[in-house]
């Protein structure tokens, strides 16, 4: 007898908690999952995303492109970063922005908060957060005001109840991810300090250091540092291929600096190798106003994406060599995620609006455009697959 | 000097109301089009007096003098045109149209000595025409090219002007380069006015009437921006240029003539908030009537004036501190007051 969706999806998440028990990286599972896989014409894709302009708009809202409509959960905080549990992709946890001091669970079948949980006295949040590869833990980027040291808080994902915490080894860490081995985590310190006292103002400018560190997810040990030759270029985004090369998004402090030079704001690294920076058009990089808000790699493509609102531009380079291929201009677009096809980058901005760019030829689909005129998609967003 | 004060911010997606459309048209056709036509005015009768100073074969210095005035007009109707530097100004992404007339505003670098070497390798040549000129990168022509081939001699930058005179008479190339930087001037000024009234992108149709139609998102390109917010966001970021970049003493500097450009530009933005008499509905008045935000109207009200009082004055710090503010009420009075959508990060990043 032919299985029914619920019914492989069922088993998919088991499979994969089994897997994961064993000791199975999480994307060994998937080719195992994909190699039997039916019936994922029943997913439904959503794109999430922090979203509103006021205090009572705030909110993780989403929209599904097949039926061009969206939902929403309120918050009560301005979320930034969204993860989605790798074993139970009907949660999503979403983190408010610096310097929040909150994040919420929520259960996108039900469309219901599942939890609101804090970090702990001394603490704030940073914005992001990953999950453990079985789906057990969450890692979030804190700073402890106090001492100013950046930290990396582990919480059991039943609870949300804080059981560790490591150094980030780092002032001010930003965005984190685990990496394919499913045991490392890279993330961004941004090397700005700042305190909830005097809300964003950075107060570090002249010692500021940013860095992209690696950690053991298990013991916070730290395996590996890189730093940019710009001091004052803060690595603040990230994204992992598949093959773990990293994109890195910065943002360059003008204000510490003497001089107008353009200076880049796009990296990549290899591990084993040193950090890089990407190359493109001049007149492109004076578009950004030293300001990079996101990057997602498309692994199928090799090519990472990158966006500036303050550009008002998205860019795309190759991951292998490092050449750029192209641009596209869209007003204040930050919100970035590839398509659970992988055939397109979709873009969102604070104006409510969707942009697709096909991921092969990095040209914008202007058929595919949607938009929200009610809405206000926030910095960051998340492509997931949702069983129907 | 105020500093925001107000309402405090309400903002809500752009909404276009019919006084808002009535007053960004009536901006564009009695401000911004006539700032861009009056430009490519001045560029034209720029490349006629650099034609004719070069017609004469002993120029006299009343000739130069007058050719030197020609550009300081000129270089004062681009400056009231800049503060609208989107779209037409711009073009391309790439290879923006404003970089090849206006090299220090891409990102305030000086490129004088750029300039100067240029100036000798094209006197180097055998032969110069008009395709010598026509595909020079952004930072060897323009404005900035022109004023300093007739404001101070190639051999060694003597600003008399019998030893300009005389280098002119001595050298012929000297009118043939002056001449090609001139016409290249003006194809731009006649690039951008063309865009603003004819045709923008090979659509067929003007950039006025495709901003005013709200149809520019049908444009290659395109940001998908509404007309309030990229006028307002590119007013805001000249006076972000002005308050942060060295403007005073990096352009216009041989021409002795940035004060009298920069007032320029305020009366294009005192016109662009305050109407003129052409004007039914300014920005201010829906600031004011529509808002009810008679303070924020009367903060950059007295820091337009507060500006022009410094630029009277010669005084750049104060002219800074002026354009600061100016961009700070761009950022907050002027985008909450219009319900402008200027962005998540516009004012604070993460």
């Amino acid at each position: 007898m032919a299985q029914t969706t619920t019914q492989y999806l069922l088993s998919r998440r088991r499979l994969l908690k089994t897997l994961a028990v064993l000791g199975v990286s999480l994307p060994a599972a998937n080719v195992l999952l994909n190699l039997t896989k039916h019936g994922a014409s029943n997913e439904e894709e959503l794109w999430l995303s922090a979203q509103g302009r006021h205090q009572d708009q705030y909110s993780l809202g989403w929209i599904n492109p097949m039926r061009n409509d969206t939902q929403r959960v309120l918050s009560n905080f301005r979320g930034h970063g969204l993860c989605l549990n790798p074993i139970n992709p009907e949660q999503v946890v979403m983190l408010a922005r610096r310097p929040g001091l909150e994040g919420i669970a929520i259960d996108l079948k039900t469309n219901k908060p599942q939890q609101v949980f804090q970090c702990s006295k001394n603490h704030h949040m940073q914005g992001h957060a990953c999950f453990s590869h079985d789906g057990q833990y969450l890692f979030s980027s804190e700073s402890n005001y106090k001492t100013g040291q950046g930290k990396v808080v582990v919480r059991e994902t039943t609870n949300f109840k804080q059981v560790h915490e490591f150094s980030s080894h780092g002032i001010g860490p930003h965005e984190l991810l685990m990496m394919p081995n499913s045991e490392h985590l890279v993330i961004a310190n941004g090397g700005l300090l700042t305190h909830p006292d005097s809300g964003r103002k950075v107060l570090n400018y002249d010692h500021m250091h940013s860095s992209l560190t690696y950690l053991d997810s298990k013991n916070g040990e730290l395996l590996d540092q890189q730093t940019l030759s710009e001091t004052k270029a803060s690595i603040r985004h990230i994204d992992v291929s598949k093959d773990g090369i990293v994109a890195a998004a910065l943002q360059v402090q003008r204000e510490a600096l003497k001089h107008n030079q353009p200076i880049e704001l796009a990296a990549l690294h290899t591990p084993g190798q040193s950090i890089t920076t990407l190359t493109s058009p001049e007149s492109l990089l004076l578009k950004l106003n030293d300001y990079m808000g996101s990057v997602k790699i498309n692994s199928s493509q090799r090519i990472a994406a990158f966006t500036s609102p303050r550009g008002n531009l998205a860019m795309f380079w190759n991951i292998d060599d490092g050449s750029f291929q192209n641009y596209h201009g869209f007003h204040d677009v930050c919100g970035l995620a590839v398509s659970q096809d992988k055939n397109y980058f979709v873009l969102s901005n604070s104006a409510g609006k969707i942009r697709r760019i096909n991921a092969h030829t990095l040209k914008e689909d202007p058929k595919m455009r949607l938009n929200f005129p009610d809405k206000s998609w926030d910095n960051h967003m998340l492509s997931v697959s949702l069983p129907s | 000097m105020l500093s925001a004060c107000g309402s405090s911010s309400s903002s809500t997606i752009t909404s276009s109301t019919p006084e808002l459309d009535t007053s960004i048209q009536e901006l564009v056709d009695n401000t911004i089009i006539p700032a861009s036509a009056n430009f490519k005015d001045q560029a034209e009768a720029l490349d006629n007096s650099a034609e004719q100073f070069c017609s004469n074969a002993t120029p006299s210095e009343q000739d130069l003098t007058d050719l030197q005035s020609q550009w300081q007009q000129t270089n004062n109707a681009w400056f009231a045109l800049l503060p609208f530097k989107f779209g037409p100004m711009e073009g391309s992404v790439v290879f923006p149209t404003y970089t090849f007339i206006d090299s220090y505003r891409v990102n305030g670098f000086n490129y004088l000595e750029t300039v100067r070497t240029e100036i000798d390798s094209v006197l180097s040549l055998s032969d110069i025409t008009d395709e010598t000129f026509q595909t020079k990168s952004f930072n060897k022509v323009g404005l900035l090219a022109l004023e300093v081939a007739i404001f101070e001699t190639a051999s060694d930058q003597s600003t008399s002007a019998s030893d300009i005179v005389a280098e002119f008479t001595a050298n012929d190339k000297k009118c043939s380069m002056i001449t090609g930087y001139s016409s290249e001037i003006l194809r731009r000024a006649n690039i951008i006015d063309d865009r603003w009234t004819t045709d923008y992108q090979d659509s067929g149709t003007s950039y006025r009437d495709l901003l005013l139609n709200d149809q520019l998102e049908e444009i290659d390109g395109e940001d998908g921006s509404d007309a309030t917010t990229k006028i307002v966001l590119a007013v805001q970021n000249y006076f972000d240029y002005l308050g942060n970049r060295d403007v005073t003493d990096s352009v216009a500097t041989l021409a002795n003539s940035i004060w009298e450009a920069l007032d320029s530009s305020v009366d294009t933005t005192e016109e662009l908030m305050a109407g003129t008499g052409d004007t039914s509905l300014s920005l201010f008045d829906i600031i004011r009537n529509t808002n009810g935000n008679d303070q924020d109207v009367n903060t950059i009200t007295e820091n337009l004036s507060f500006l022009r009082t410094s630029i009277d004055e010669t005084d750049k710090t104060s002219m800074q501190a002026a354009a600061k503010a100016l961009d700070s009420n761009f950022k907050v009075e002027v985008t909450t007051g219009l319900d402008i959508n200027a962005g998540l990060s516009f004012a604070d990043g993460d």
